[in-house]
């Protein structure tokens, strides 16, 4: 019993419940793995302007496909641009691109989700199909026309991209809403004089917040890679901009002859992808235990 | 002494539907409730669980629609109204909850979701408001540092504490307590009902306490009510009666279930008398009780027996009193 | 083979007995001790109490007689000897069944403790077929008697319902049917009546009382309820952090209570 009471002591010694999840992602060697990659990601893209070599746009004709060399860390491209400065400033675009598509799906999808699961009856009837629908189209093509539709840009691509899938987040909102709807603290906040707006936000939408966050982490992965894919299909971000999926484009005629090409912004996404989706599952299983 | 709450013939029914048949059911939990709680007169109200005890205490509080009749506050009603409406009555009217584990929000501090009240209903500055909760904590018997915890950091005891604080911040008139006593360990027991009790005499406070457990009674009422099948079947004012005096059959039921207090008090008794039977009769005309009752008549079942006065301060509804 | 056994002075009124017993659960962290150096008898057809609060360690005995407690719990010393045999020393092979053979047990939330897909009567029958081999049929007229014998009406309708159709005092005795069918030397009532009102506690309290009468069982009842100790026990150990502090017959216990602890729950009571 001594043991018990002094883990009690040291319990209530340090109160803070984030410190407790943090230490439990530390725990899980992939999930540190993952997180400090994303970390590294993220201050490569912060720094790009500092750490780059060279301009990503200037182009050199004279030095066209070159190898390594100490002013060209990766090389040059087939317009003698720096490979490795592509790469840097692609890990910026990647980023910011994945964060808007991100940021507008949970702009529309968190508000309708929790409004759906909150009020339910008729509301959430209605707002269900409405995500049926969504759901039974393919996404995928779906943004696919859109995007083609419209003007093809980058713009264009994340509107495209976050009209379509917010759907399945909604609905995992949704889900977690009328979970949380039913717990006994929501009489309590009824009774504690909340309205409803108050109920939603400080209550539902805080206890929520974890897992939408694990959702969120794990979802940027996929983003990254469905974001590749429209621009090398020249849907989303336009040439020259330094951009993963445009680097694989681009480089796509050379494949036989200069296979490093496609190898580098393969190997970025592959890497960003792995190392978000990591660190998603850590924190799934931080806040799970 | 002037009505504090008031219940006029509510009544709540739950619709139920089969998986199967599609067929909808009807279960009614309170069947017809009128009841009147003076201030300063607290009220002890006493049933099996699946009476309709705790259902008719969330509608006093306005936390749960009635399907018909409805809950007073002051002569004002509190069933039909918006909770933005309900916000400015809230101050007087709380409720302290049964289940202290899963009655906190587990992502606020308990300080945070005490101080979640005091925001609600007054203008404070932060600093008023951290002292104000300090100051019930230190009320209920717990240290002002318990604020920075998270709920899951308490025991049982204190958790249950930390739960009467909530409701007894901002000094509410009326509090319907649901249970408070009845999932904490024995030995804590008397502690929270002392405490209740104080409380109740230094804030001046009215409750409704709603409990399965007729030993509670005398700790924190002046009167008993007793429930069943969603109807009060006796009414005791135990000022001016003494709780032995009830005369219903189902009072008498519950007290001779109460266990003995010493080993060599416990009676001989038979539990064969107690017919066993959940069964609640479906006919409107007739004492919901008779398929249970020991001294059921033929008039029991075919006629409802109404509350009538027997004594001052004492109301049964049964016919063969 | 030989198992040992704690025959010699007084044995054959023992069902249960407990020499010494102390078992610790096992963190990342940290190890707890939950039970530490207990010693406990519950003798044939006697009601012997096991009194704490809330994490004393008295559910975890309970688990240790069964042979179920959780995969993080060490059993560092100690023995336990059921219906005369030593059960933590006897071969992983045969246990559970010499233990289920002599043993039953029910717990607080009966309505959780059944299969919620199977009716009364198809989980009664399977406890019959699993202690002995006889036709459906037989087993079917020995689960109706178990019925009958915990003074459930109109037992043939209640063995085509399903647990939720039930009320938490008929899932109860349905437990205790399931728990006696093999006549068993012990039974623990782990909160058998806390999750109960109090007219339903009453009826438990004296099913259990009128089951030890008849078939001299023991009954091992953990509560933290002292009215429930005072009403039908005739032993109480009163357990607190793992220790047994106090134990003793009902009356002096009640009456004249030694340790602090004891005296502090007695004043207690409502």
């Amino acid at each position: 019993m001594q043991v018990k009471i002094q883990a009690v002591k040291r319990s209530n010694a340090r109160f803070c419940s984030s410190h407790g999840i943090i230490n439990r992602i530390l725990t899980q060697k992939a999930a540190v793995f993952g997180f400090v990659i994303v970390a590294l990601i993220i201050i490569i893209a912060i720094t790009a302007s500092v750490i780059a070599p060279n301009d990503p746009l200037k182009v050199n004709m004279s030095m066209r496909l070159k190898g390594l060399s100490s002013l060209y860390w990766l090389g040059t491209d087939n317009l003698g641009r720096c490979i490795a400065s592509r790469l840097i400033w692609g890990a910026r675009m990647s980023l910011i691109y994945s964060m808007c598509v991100l940021g507008l799906m949970m702009a529309i999808g968190i508000p309708i989700g929790l409004l759906s699961g909150y009020a339910g009856g008729r509301i959430d009837t209605f707002i269900m199909r409405i995500i049926d629908i969504f759901l039974s189209l393919p996404t995928f093509l779906m943004a696919l026309a859109i995007s083609g539709m419209l003007e093809p840009s980058v713009k264009n691509m994340i509107i495209a991209m976050a009209s379509v899938w917010w759907a399945p987040y909604a609905r995992i909102i949704r889900g977690m809403a009328m979970q949380t709807k039913q717990q006994d603290f929501m009489l309590a906040a009824k009774a504690a004089a909340c309205t409803h707006t108050q109920i939603i936000f400080r209550h539902i939408l805080r206890n929520i917040a974890p897992p939408i966050i694990v959702m969120a982490t794990l979802e940027i992965g996929s983003i990254i890679l469905a974001i590749a894919s429209f621009s090398f299909i020249g849907l989303g971000a336009q040439p020259p901009t330094p951009e993963w999926g445009i680097m694989l484009s681009d480089s796509k005629e050379f494949m036989q002859t200069q296979p490093q090409l496609m190898v580098y912004p393969g190997i970025a996404i592959i890497v960003t992808v792995m190392a978000f989706n990591l660190l998603g599952e850590g924190l799934k299983n931080a806040i799970q235990n | 002494m002037e009505v504090l709450a008031e219940t006029l013939n509510i009544r709540k029914t739950y619709e139920k539907q089969n998986l199967f048949t599609k067929k909808r059911e009807q279960v009614s939990a309170v069947n017809g409730v009128s009841l009147k709680i003076r201030k300063g007169c607290s009220v002890g109200l006493i049933g099996e669980s699946g009476s309709g005890k705790s259902t008719l205490g969330r509608m006093m509080v306005g936390l749960e629609t009635p399907t018909e009749g409805q809950a007073l506050f002051r002569g004002q009603s509190i069933s039909y109204i918006s909770l933005r409406k309900m916000r400015p009555l809230r101050r007087n009217i709380q409720m302290i909850f049964q289940n202290s584990s899963s009655i906190f929000d587990t992502s606020y501090t308990v300080g945070e979701s005490i101080a979640e009240v005091i925001k609600n209903s007054e203008k404070v500055s932060k600093k008023e408001c951290l002292e104000k909760v300090e100051t019930i904590l230190e009320q209920v018997g717990l240290d002002a540092l318990y604020a920075q915890r998270y709920p899951k950091e308490l025991s049982g005891g204190q958790r249950q504490r930390a739960n009467i604080a909530r409701a007894l911040v901002l000094h509410p008139e009326f509090v319907v307590c649901d249970e408070p006593v009845s999932s904490l360990d024995y030995s804590l027991r008397k502690q929270i009902l002392t405490l209740l009790n104080d409380l109740r005499n230094k804030f001046g406070l009215t409750y409704l306490f709603i409990t399965h457990d007729l030993n509670c009674v005398p700790y924190v009422c002046d009167i008993m009510a007793i429930m069943y099948a969603g109807k009060i079947v006796e009414q005791i004012d135990l000022k001016k009666n003494s709780m032995q005096n009830a005369l219903h059959p189902y009072t008498s039921l519950l007290f001779s279930c109460i266990p003995a207090k010493m080993p060599a008090e416990r009676k001989k008794c038979t539990m064969e008398s107690i017919i066993d039977t959940t069964v609640i009769p479906d006919s409107k005309y007739c004492c919901r009780f008779f398929p249970r009752c020991p001294c059921c008549t033929e008039r029991c079942t075919n006629e409802e027996p109404l509350l009538k006065e027997v004594a001052s301060g004492h109301f049964v509804a049964c016919h063969i009193v | 083979m030989q198992y040992k056994t704690n025959q010699g002075v007084q044995s054959e009124n023992k069902a249960l007995e407990i020499r010494s017993l102390s078992l610790d659960y096992i963190m990342p962290d940290q190890s707890i001790h939950a039970v530490v150096d207990l010693n406990l008898v519950a003798r044939t057809g006697k009601i012997t109490a096991l009194v704490g609060e809330s994490g004393s360690g008295k559910s975890t005995v309970a688990l240790a007689v069964m042979g179920i407690q959780d995969k993080n719990a060490v059993i560092p010393g100690g023995e336990i000897y059921l219906a005369g045999t030593d059960i933590l020393s006897m071969p992983k092979k045969g246990l559970r069944s010499y233990i289920s053979n002599h043993a039953g047990i029910i717990f607080q939330d009966p309505i959780d403790s059944l299969n919620p897909l199977l009716t009364v009567g198809e989980q009664l029958v399977e406890a019959v077929l699993i202690h002995e081999k006889i036709t459906k049929k037989q087993a079917f007229t020995i689960a109706l008697n178990q019925l009958l014998a915990v003074s459930l009406p109109q037992p043939e309708e209640l063995m085509k319902k399903y647990p939720f159709m039930l009320s938490g005092g008929m899932c109860q005795r349905v437990m205790i049917a399931i728990a006696s069918v093999f006549r068993p030397a012990l039974l623990i009532a782990d909160e058998p009546t806390t999750a109960l009102d109090v007219t339903v506690q009453a009826q438990i309290l004296h099913q259990l009382d009128s089951m030890r009468k008849r078939e001299g069982t023991a009954i091992l009842l953990i509560t933290h309820d002292l009215g429930v100790v005072a009403e039908i026990a005739d032993d109480v150990c009163v357990m607190k952090d793992g220790y047994i502090v106090e134990s003793g017959t009902v009356e002096d216990i009640f009456s004249n209570p030694q340790h602090r602890y004891t005296c502090q729950l007695l004043a207690a009571a409502l």
